[in-house]
């Protein structure tokens, strides 16, 4: 699993930003873009909440490795990087190991994850653009520019989907197919809300499938916490004499961190729901947007956990000083 | 992540609670003063730990194997080990069903080495 560098994702984010100044001189259709900058906005949260997580994950077996070296379980020899292909100095490996340490694997896991969150941000923002709630306002992307950045938005998608394994369409688009460009370019050449609306609900199954894979790579992240609690609390109940008060700490994090992973679970399964109801939103007077309402929620829920796990981490190191 | 990627986390839900349960035997009978029978799930508790290591590096790294088959033994498994648990608790045969437990292991790890060779 290697996940290059994001490069069109930083070309996607400046188009947005061009596209927020240059004036093309035509209007569009009035879509209120509340809903749309709300759902990108929540996208944000899930981004840095799985991202602390996926980090907590590579930091915790960091530590193990480190441990396994100390204890002679695990060579030092085994550390060397290696230059997998002497053409290409650019990329090592842990080659001379016989296994490639859990913690390498899991820094690509971390960088697959935050691709994935990076095009579905790429994605939602690229829908404010579209609904006039970008720098720009009313200023609508020409087909042209819309052509490029749907390039982007799949080469992002594509780059996730690699990396996480997640199906991607017949027509081998990772977000876009060809059929919902063409639909979004329709929309920006007539300005009819029912091409946005029909847009949207053509990405539907992309963005349900990264949604679920989402919370696939969270319960993954959660069974390596439960693993770790394991290999933790058998030295603290075993020691003499016996003292509950680090087992507690333990146990204060390890239940602080798996309502985190639960919370960030829920609010990924909450993105199916509030993206659907973004094709509503498109309609003159849109009403309920119930699914949006849930993501904010669970959004600002995710935001209390990890607020809490903070300061559980805070107190079990306090404790350990 | 692909189609059974659910099926695979589950494995891995199911070799951590036989951890979990295993971890709480081997604390009871460090505890009772067990240390040979203590001692002796201890290397066994390692090779389980060294396994769900193996399998999370591969579920990292997209690992494919079919999995659900194998979630439904260890979720058998994990209700026997839940009743060796409760006599050991109880102090009834506690060596026999220490010995019992280590075999369960070690069958756990024949049929987890289907799915990591």
């Amino acid at each position: 699993m290697k996940v290059p560098l994001t490069k069109p994702q930083s070309r996607a984010l400046a188009l947005l930003l061009v596209l927020g100044v240059i004036v093309l001189g035509a209007g569009c259709a009035s879509v209120d873009t509340g809903p749309f900058t709300q759902f990108a906005s929540s996208l944000q949260s899930l981004r840095t909440g799985s991202d602390s997580q996926a980090g907590a994950a590579v930091t915790a077996s960091r530590q193990e490795l480190v441990e396994k070296v100390a204890t002679g379980e695990v060579s030092p020899g085994a550390l060397q990087l290696e230059v997998d292909n002497p053409s290409n100095p650019y990329v090592t490996s842990y080659g001379f190991a016989e296994k490639e340490p859990n913690f390498a694997k899991l820094i690509r896991f971390r960088q697959g994850l935050a691709a994935l969150n990076d095009a579905m941000i790429a994605y939602a923002q690229s829908l404010v653009v579209l609904s006039g709630g970008g720098q720009g306002g009313d200023i609508l992307p020409t087909s042209a520019q819309f052509d490029q950045m749907a390039q982007d938005l799949n080469a992002n998608a594509g780059t996730a989907a690699s990396a996480l394994g997640v199906n991607i369409g017949p027509d081998q688009q990772a977000l876009l197919s060809t059929v919902a460009v063409q639909l979004f370019k329709a929309y920006i050449e007539n300005k009819r809300r029912k091409d946005l609306a029909e847009a949207i609900g053509e990405v539907q199954p992309r963005i349900d499938e990264f949604s679920h894979a989402a919370q696939e790579a969270v319960h993954f992240l959660a069974t390596m916490v439960n693993t770790d609690y394991d290999k933790k609390v058998l030295p603290l109940a075993t020691v003499q004499p016996p003292n509950a008060t680090p087992i507690l700490n333990l146990n204060d994090t390890t239940q602080a961190t798996l309502a985190t992973l639960e919370a960030l679970s829920s609010s990924y399964g909450a993105v199916r729901d509030a993206h659907r109801d973004l094709k509503a939103a498109t309609a003159k007077k849109p009403s309920g947007l119930s699914g949006l309402i849930a993501l904010t929620n669970e959004a600002i829920r995710l935001q209390g956990f990890v607020n809490q796990l903070a300061k559980a981490n805070a107190t079990a190191a306090a404790a350990t000083q | 992540m692909d189609d059974t990627t659910e099926a695979k986390l589950a494995v891995l839900d199911a070799m951590n609670t036989s951890l979990g349960k295993i971890t709480n035997v081997q604390i009871r009978l460090t505890l009772a003063g067990e240390t040979d029978l203590a001692n002796q799930l201890d290397t066994h508790r390692q090779a389980l730990l060294a396994q769900i290591e193996k399998l999370q590096g591969q579920v990292a790294d997209q690992w494919t194997v079919k999995a659900a088959a194998l979630t439904e033994k260890l979720q058998a498994a994990n209700g026997d080990l839940q009743t060796r648990i409760q006599n050991i608790k109880n102090q009834v045969d506690v060596a026999n069903n220490a010995i019992q437990i280590i075999g369960q292991i070690d069958g756990a790890l024949k049929l987890l080495e289907t799915v990591v060779p």
